[in-house]
């Protein structure tokens, strides 16, 4: 029996990536540079991740390599749907267990990369830490800057009084 | 302190976070990065150090407005699965978290197209602009949000009811339930065509039984497929009914099962139908048709006895191995052959 082909792919600071081809494939972006360039012994590129970020991104995409590819962004005004895009397997959830800085570069290489899947973890698992804070709780846990100035800031309060008087 | 920057700028904003940052600003909250060791005081030689680390240090600001986008739509998501009516109050309080968000929300048209029913004439007025015409999913549940006999609440209903009639070619899903004080109201805002509804589900609160035939949308819902009517009943030859996939009828007293299966004849599509404490006048005659849909996984009937039922089910034609279990479980005993 054949072994799998491979594919080598070289992070933003030199480390190279010996991995099955079909592994690397769950990234869109890499799948169509093979489709544009062909089998070659070349590493690939990928000059917005590092290797600390790109060793975590493979091993997501070894763990779902078999996974069906996801289809176009679904409807999340259907209840099924939208199920779905609140939900976090275990695996992933485990996975994505990271620090904040990690959470971030992860997110970013999966959309660099284009790993649909990936990002919506990355982003459910931001969007599952903003649930139930108040801007002010959220700014401290990503270190955002209240960056309106006092008129805008009133002029915003005006414009949602109706959200305080409930 | 705060920082002025241009709105429209979605670059300034993007690094806004970071340059607060460096430049110290912000002293209502804790400094950003702080904790990853950033010097205090920078002198030229370190200024480089400081724009390197910046530069490795991911904050949620470093996000593209698409990625921040799906975040913040995740987060209501999870917001509309608890309490529908508090949407646009949580949408707000994300809006407050910095300009960047601010805009982005404002300016995000798909996240202000929930409509629902506590809905304030302010915010409907707002989500129905901020929405930008794209298709609209409401919801009312008049019984819990008001107090049938308080005359505010009859205005708001109607207030609530006219501003969404003139936006009917935007409807994509509806999710409706009534006391029978409001029935007219109610289907009175349901007679003009709909062109993007796609799931209507209305539930008539006391109703044990309708016969009463509604004309929904002078039969033109071309993209209806998902249909609940709960003690409403429907012109059972509407055009309204020929696309569906769902159909889930309850409390409806069918003029006769005849009409119901000559409806239904038109519906090849149907992937499910229950009929669940429904009634019928007539059983059905040598005239009557069969029905053959193909596509149908779920069934449920419930015609009132188990007569009218079976009167019901014999005129389905469907011989697949893989037809509905209450088909199989019939098949198996009018023919002896098991289930598969």
């Amino acid at each position: 029996m054949s072994a799998a082909p491979q594919v080598t792919l070289e992070s933003s600071d030199g480390e190279k990536f010996k991995v099955d081809k079909e592994v690397a494939e769950r990234s869109v972006l890499i799948k169509n540079m093979i489709e544009d360039v062909g089998e070659s012994d070349n590493p690939i590129p990928l000059p917005n991740v590092n290797a600390s970020v790109l060793k975590k991104v493979l091993e997501y995409c070894e763990h779902h390599r078999g996974d069906p590819l996801p289809a176009a962004d679904a409807d999340p005004s259907n209840d099924d749907n939208r199920k779905r895009a609140t939900e976090i397997s275990d695996w992933d959830q485990k996975f994505i267990q990271v620090d904040q800085e990690m959470l971030f570069e992860i997110i970013l290489a999966a959309n660099y990369m284009d790993i649909k899947p990936l990002l919506d973890v990355g982003c459910k698992t931001v969007a599952n830490m903003i649930k139930g804070k108040t801007p002010e709780e959220i700014r401290k846990l990503f270190n955002i800057v209240n960056d309106f100035t006092p008129e805008e800031e009133a002029q915003i309060k005006k414009e949602n009084e109706w959200a305080e008087d409930r | 302190m705060s920082i002025q920057m241009d709105p429209n700028d979605i670059d300034s904003q993007v690094c806004s976070g970071n340059e607060a940052a460096a430049s110290g600003k912000g002293d209502d909250v804790e400094e950003p990065g702080s904790h990853r060791g950033y010097p205090q005081e920078t002198n030229a030689s370190s200024q480089l150090d400081l724009l390197t680390e910046r530069e490795s240090f991911v904050p949620i600001h470093s996000l593209p407005t698409e990625v921040l986008f799906r975040v913040i739509r995740n987060a209501m998501l999870w917001g509309m699965e608890s309490v529908d009516e508090d949407y646009y109050r949580c949408l707000v309080h994300l809006s407050g978290v910095c300009s960047r968000w601010y805009h982005l929300i404002r300016d995000s048209p798909s996240l202000w197209t929930r409509i629902h029913g506590s809905d304030s004439p302010e915010i409907l007025e707002l989500a129905l602009k901020r929405s930008s015409g794209r298709a609209l999913d409401i919801i009312l549940y008049a019984d819990t949000l008001y107090k049938v006999h308080d005359p505010e609440a009859s205005d708001h209903l109607e207030l609530f009811l006219a501003a969404l009639r003139s936006h009917i070619d935007r409807w994509r899903s509806m999710d409706i339930l009534f006391p029978p004080l409001w029935a007219d109201d109610i289907i009175t805002t349901l007679e003009e065509p709909a062109l993007k509804l796609e799931k209507l589900s209305i539930w008539a609160q006391d109703v044990v039984s309708s016969a009463h035939e509604i004309d929904f949308f002078a039969g033109t819902a071309p993209r209806l497929n998902d249909l609940t009517l709960n003690g409403v009943s429907i012109c059972w030859d509407s055009e309204v009914i020929h696309n569906l996939t769902a159909l889930n009828l309850s409390y409806i007293h069918f003029p006769s099962t005849e009409a119901i299966l000559h409806a239904l004849s038109h519906s090849p599509h149907l992937q499910t139908l229950i009929i669940d404490r429904c009634t019928t006048s007539l059983r059905t005659n040598t005239s009557s048709p069969s029905i053959q849909p193909l596509q149908l996984s779920v069934l449920q009937v419930d015609l009132g006895s188990p007569d009218a039922t079976e009167d019901f089910l014999s005129h389905i034609e469907d011989d697949r191995d893989d037809a509905p279990s209450l088909l199989l479980s019939r098949r198996k005993k009018t023919t002896g052959i098991p289930e598969v």
